[in-house]
């Protein structure tokens, strides 16, 4: 009931921002309806997390559903706060118009309805479609702006996506092939089923389905070679899309194949896990590489997000407990900086007007608040101490050096290292230095709060881990490996 | 009917929708590749009744139908509607020439016979031999969408490949769950919906809907 509720108040919200109001009320309402969402998110996963799973009806959520969800509530909350401010300046400056804000809000709340779906159902093929759809919501948030390259960007995203998600569909069907006479049929294609009755499913056929499905979400979730949608889509999308599609979006691909992931090693110890491996060191090295050459702000931190999805798939292609929960804190950790860090770059960009790094000058000078947390969101990104990006690296690194895997840990770690280079190098010139460029920022209550709190809580994670949290964490890890350890 | 009739049948369906797929290879204008995709829908809606006649399973009859009046009536109506609104040119732009194509669709049928060669062994089916089919359709549906250049052939070669998946959920396990089926078909139209408003929108800003001109976005 309670998870039925909370699927259903973002869409009444977006329902509600389309009432033909002010463009100021609208901003009103859709900030009043993300605080009911988060606050109906939080109730609903409190019980998950302390181990009471919620089972009724098509939901359910245990605790790594329940991470998901709040994480997605979390960071969904920030981005309609920061929306409110971005949008408003938008509409002065006639880049939109009232009602393609209304339109925006509407398709904003149905896109965190889908997302929070994704997490909460019980079954393979609910999943899977909440997956599909929220490509489709999201299409039109990137192709907001009616212009040559959002066109683009939003055309290439329904197209490789859907090409991912057809793929995804081949391995949900490999996977009910795989199942089918072990499992009774109206219970078939659940995720708790599936993992309980996992040992007697056909080896062969989870293969196939290891294939098609890590390929098929792979795609979705920006691993490399697979990711071309991935820095279009996030550079042409508003800021606060932005950073919802690299923050929360890309998680939903990625708990897909955690959940596959849980049932396959039953079946076939270690396949899917060389499989994640290899994604994820070429994904890293990609993203190694693009970071290097980028000049768009907001290019650069999409490539950030195609390491960080590498590393993520590395963690769990390790697959010891310490390097799931190095992939598990990273997954945290980046929804955490990444939608902090696009807002800066959202404000930057709508300072200045332009994305390109080498044309931004003095950003500290003349505006204060937004220098000081793009100095502090770059560090994390980068994956600097005290920040929890550091952490999870360090956690997978330590995995991969526990486990024998002396080469890939090396180049992982020099990898990175470029990776920490790339990114400092490219932003910190932009803070200093002096401008020729009329600069105005544009403050308000909402936006700086939308950036601090992101901002707040990273550093939290990165400097303390309290136990209660660890003990989500600990069972999480228990989920993934199948319930064995 | 005579088993054996309809298991001929059957194989000859799922051959015909192979041939559909190499044909539109083969097809240099954009009408007879749309003329091949309605042919090979009505091919799978051919295949999907067949097999819930052979093996009296009444929840693929419902995936006949919804077969022929999504894929076969509504979806190539909704292209022929966008493509007479933007006009398209009939003509084809192709990255690979025809010859070309001919091989690397052959080499992609070898393939798909190698791949799967120890699954068919495997399953229980009586269409289990279309899972082969159904791979190469897939991959030659993915091929169409990576060598041509106009955004319309690049849908077609999605929907394509989309008939072969839905060809080799049959074969596996006699179709999937419901609600998966259902999940599938309002996913193919509502990708088609919103193709179509970007597909206009291409049009206005790129006054075409060539895709070579849909390559501007990169690191310079």
């Amino acid at each position: 009931m309670m998870v039925t509720l909370t699927a259903v108040i973002p869409i009444v919200a977006g329902a509600v921002c389309l009432l033909p109001f002010g463009v100021k009320n609208v901003s009103r309402i859709s900030a009043a309806g993300a605080l009911v969402m988060l606050a109906a998110s939080v109730y609903c996963c409190v019980a998950p997390l302390t181990g009471e799973t919620i089972d009724t009806w098509i939901w359910y959520v245990d605790e790594l559903s329940g991470f998901f969800i709040l994480i997605t509530a979390f960071v969904s909350f920030a981005a309609v706060l920061y929306s409110t401010d971005y949008l408003a300046v938008e509409w002065r400056e006639e880049r939109l118009n009232a009602r393609e804000v209304r339109r925006f809000y509407c398709t904003l709340f149905v896109f965190i309805s889908t997302m929070l779906l994704t997490f909460a159902v019980r079954s393979a093929a609910l999943t899977w479609i909440g997956v599909g759809v929220t490509t489709m919501v999201s299409a039109f948030l990137v192709g907001l702006y009616k212009d040559e390259s959002a066109t683009e960007a939003a055309w290439k995203y329904i197209m490789l996506c859907s090409v991912g998600i057809t793929l995804a569909l081949f391995g949900i069907a490999m996977l009910y092939t795989a199942s089918s006479g072990v499992v009774a049929d109206d219970s078939a294609l659940d995720w708790p089923t599936l993992v309980a009755n996992a040992a007697a499913f056909n080896p062969l056929f989870m293969k196939f389905a290891a294939i098609f499905l890590v390929i098929g979400f792979g795609t979705k979730a920006g691993l490399a070679p697979l990711h071309n949608w991935l820095p279009d889509a996030h550079s042409q999308a508003p800021g606060p899309v932005s950073g919802m599609m690299s923050g929360v979006l890309l998680n939903c691909a990625m708990y897909a194949i955690m959940r596959f992931y849980s049932v396959s090693e039953i079946v076939n110890p270690g396949f899917v896990r060389t499989l994640l491996l290899a994604f994820g060191i070429v994904s890293v090295f990609t993203a190694a590489a693009f970071i290097l050459i980028s000049k768009d702000f907001k290019r650069m931190l999409a490539y950030s997000s195609v390491e960080n999805m590498g590393l993520i798939a590395i963690g769990l292609g390790i697959g010891t407990p310490l390097a799931i929960y190095g992939a598990l804190f990273q997954t945290l950790a980046h929804s955490l900086c990444k939608p902090m860090m696009f807002f800066c770059a959202g404000n930057v960009i709508q300072a200045y007007g332009t994305r390109s790094m080498p044309n931004i000058r003095g950003v500290s000078g003349k505006m204060r608040f937004t220098g000081f947390a793009t100095a502090g969101g770059a560090l994390a990104v980068a994956g600097a101490p005290p920040f929890p990006m550091f952490v999870g690296e360090v956690m997978i690194l330590y995995g991969a050096v526990n486990e024998g895997l002396y080469l890939f840990a090396g180049a992982l770690a020099i990898l990175l290292a470029f990776i920490f280079a790339g990114i400092t190098r490219s932003i910190f010139p932009m803070l200093s230095g002096t401008t020729s460029r009329e600069v105005f920022e544009h403050r308000s209550v909402l936006r700086g709060f939308a950036i601090f709190s992101l901002f707040a809580c990273a550093l939290f994670f990165g400097l303390f881990m309290p136990e209660p949290i660890r003990g989500i964490f600990e069972t999480m890890i228990a989920l993934l490996s199948g319930g064995s350890t | 009917m005579d088993p054996i009739l309809t298991s001929n049948l059957i194989d000859i369906f799922a051959v015909s929708m192979l041939l559909t797929s190499v044909l539109a290879m083969a097809s240099a204008r954009m009408r007879p590749l749309i003329k091949l995709f309605v042919l090979q829908s009505f091919f799978l809606a051919a295949f999907e009744f067949t097999v819930a006649y052979s093996q009296d399973e009444p929840h693929i009859y419902v995936m006949a139908a919804m077969t022929f009046g999504i894929k076969v009536i509504l979806i190539p109506r909704m292209l022929q509607y966008i493509m007479a609104r933007i006009r398209v040119d009939d003509e084809l732009s192709l990255s690979v020439g025809i010859p070309g194509s001919m091989l690397l669709s052959t080499g992609l049928i070898l393939f798909s016979y190698y791949v799967s060669e120890p699954l068919v062994i495997t399953l229980t089916t009586e269409e289990r031999n279309s899972l082969v089919l159904s791979f190469a359709i897939m991959l030659i549906g993915l091929q169409m969408m990576t060598t041509r250049r106009k955004a319309i052939t690049e849908v077609v070669g999605l929907l394509m490949a989309e008939n072969g998946l839905f060809l080799g959920a049959i074969a596996l396990s006699n179709g999937m769950p419901f609600i998966v089926e259902l999940g599938a078909f309002i996913d193919v139209l509502m990708a088609i919906i919103i193709i179509g408003i970007f597909a206009f929108r291409i049009n206005k800003s790129f006054d075409s809907v060539d895709t070579t001109l849909l390559r501007r976005l990169k690191e310079e």
